[in-house]
């Protein structure tokens, strides 16, 4: 696919960024009618075309985070910005990759590849054979036919990643995608994503509780603290690129800043560990 | 199709055990009716009250020869599938509509409870009397079956559609139409169709029930004619013809099923 100028990481300085949380509030009422803050004044902005990883106890507030970059939740206080433009409704821009199946059961792998074109109105063949294209590229052409069920977890995954990625999206938020997969599936779904973004250098908020993961494959890796969640520390992650998410691991580089990192993160950790149990 | 296989040995044990099945539904049919049979002709059962088998086999078997009986199962056939036709529709746009809005939910919950918990019989006069001895009346109570089972399937199946699948449906920019066509209606699926299991026995029951209260035809009145004149045979000939018309549109419905659930995991 060709690399569109603008997506390149020597945008102009001027440009604004593609996702911006700007005094962001977020609170849910409790079972018991009280009011549970879960994210009080977070200003974070992410660079169009870089690769940001969000990292904090489970928990913490990422999921909401994301969600409300996607649209899907609205702050009660605070904007988000999206390429300049305040969100008022689902992020147009924006492709989700969800921890859990979102794939439509009753859908083939190829008709779950379409759907974004066919929400669009993209005539059928058009669709089928975009869709084939990225079945291919993602190693999964001779299962067109079959329903979600009947794959592997990781085929699952790949077969979302397809469907995220078909639509051309401007901005990718993936909410823990791999963390329900064995260690071999995802250090291999790990690669596999480096490298479509490579070719594409699309903008990524991707959330994990997992530090490790969040270094080898961003360029910024940002901190939230726990309860409620603020921005902790924010690190730029100036390894070489392309990455072998194995390889990198073994970088000296890669364990001092995974030193600096965790030093922040491990009191986070901690304090949600005692307000696990003294709650 | 692309469905995975399993391993030989466990293939030919369901087999075998398919065949057990079956071969056991025979018997016991085998064991009722001549349990019957012996008891009606030793004199064990009275066969003024209980018939006998043979007769009521002799009498279905003169009846659909003699072609005295077709026209009356068209009539309760037709009642039965217009009111389970309408029943669905109304249901399935009543449960879709009240599971999306919040507000007709909480308006008509304690109507639709007030409605569902009524002995829905005893609108059969006041059916007759607004539609006639006709067969709108039987239609209409069919209906009034029929609905609450469908609508309170396809509610509870919008329900529980899984938020992750909406939202990820949403976040590929799905219209509300589109995630009414593409999500929730294929997630209640699952529930409406196992909703028209009951409802296929409730539209039948309408339509039965009506003639036999008031009517000029339909298997209802033909049960009605021969309970009129103590005929025990023609009571247990109806009912039972009755019953296998239900089957076979029961399994009708089954093989829809597993056709338009066969995305759903075996077992
Ligand atoms: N819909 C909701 N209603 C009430 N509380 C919620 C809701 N969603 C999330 N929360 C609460 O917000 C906090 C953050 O949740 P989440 O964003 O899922 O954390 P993380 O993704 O970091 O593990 C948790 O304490 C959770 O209980
Ligand atoms: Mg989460």
């Amino acid at each position: 696919m060709a690399v569109p100028a603008e997506n390149t990481p020597a945008a102009p300085a001027s440009a604004p960024p593609a996702i911006a949380f700007e005094g962001v509030t977020i609170r849910f009422a409790t079972p018991s009618g009280e009011i549970h803050t879960v994210m009080s004044e977070v200003d974070l902005a992410v660079e169009e075309g870089t690769f940001v990883a969000l990292v904090g106890p489970s928990g913490c507030g990422k999921s909401t985070l994301l969600n409300a970059a996607a649209g899907l939740l609205f702050p009660p206080a605070g904007t988000v910005r999206v390429f300049g433009e305040t969100l008022t409704g689902i992020n147009p821009h924006a492709a989700y990759l969800f921890q859990q199946d979102a794939l439509l059961p009753w859908r083939t792998v190829l008709d779950n590849v379409c759907l974004g074109l066919t929400f669009r109105k993209v005539p059928k063949a058009r669709a089928a054979a975009e869709a084939r294209r990225w079945l291919k590229r993602v190693g999964l052409a001779a299962f067109e036919d079959r329903f979600p069920h009947q794959l592997s977890g990781g085929m699952r995954k790949r077969v979302a990643i397809a469907q995220a990625w078909i639509v051309n999206p401007r901005l990718l938020l993936m909410d823990e995608p791999f963390g329900a997969l064995d260690v071999q599936t995802r250090q291999i779904m790990e690669n596999e994503l480096l490298e479509l973004w490579q070719e594409t250098r699309k903008t990524v908020l991707f959330i994990t509780h997992d530090l490790e993961e969040a270094i080898a494959l961003a360029d910024r890796v940002v901190v939230l603290s726990t309860g409620p969640a603020r921005i902790k520390g924010d690190y730029a992650i100036d390894l070489k690129r392309p990455r072998d998410v194995a390889e990198i691991r073994l970088d000296p580089a890669f364990n001092a800043l995974y030193k600096r990192i965790w030093a922040d993160l491990r009191d986070e950790v901690l304090k949600q560990e005692e307000g696990a149990h003294g709650a | 199709m692309a469905r995975e296989r399993p391993p030989a040995v466990v293939a030919t044990r369901k087999r075998a055990s398919r065949w057990l099945v079956l071969a056991l539904q025979v018997g016991f049919f085998v064991l009722v009716t001549g349990t019957w049979q012996a008891g009606a002709t030793t004199g064990w059962l009275d066969p003024f009250f209980f018939s006998k088998p043979s007769d009521i086999a002799g009498r279905m078997a003169e009846w659909i020869l003699s072609g005295y009986i077709w026209p009356h199962l068209i009539v309760t056939l037709t009642e039965a599938m217009a009111a389970f036709a309408i029943g669905i529709v109304t249901g399935v746009l009543a449960g879709l509509a009240l599971a999306r809005v919040e507000l007709l939910a909480a308006v008509f919950d304690p109507y639709i409870r007030i409605f569902n918990a009524l002995p829905r019989v005893i609108l059969a006069p006041i059916l007759i009397i607004w539609f006639g001895l006709g067969m709108g009346s039987k239609i209409a109570l069919g209906v009034t079956l029929v609905f609450f089972v469908v609508f309170f399937n396809t509610f509870q199946g919008v329900r529980e559609v899984d938020p992750v699948v909406l939202n990820n449906a949403r976040m590929l920019q799905a219209s509300d139409h589109q995630l009414m066509r593409h999500v929730y209606l294929p997630s209640a699926m699952a529930w409406i169709f196992s909703s028209l299991h009951t409802s296929i026995g409730f539209a039948l029951v309408g339509a039965v029930v009506g003639e036999y209260i008031g009517a000029s035809q339909g298997i209802g009145y033909v049960v009605s004619q021969a309970q009129g004149v103590f005929d025990t045979t023609g009571v247990f000939a109806g009912l039972i013809l009755t019953s296998i018309v239900v089957l076979c549109i029961d399994l009708a419905i089954e093989a829809l099923e597993r056709y338009l659930l066969r995305w759903r995991p075996q077992s």
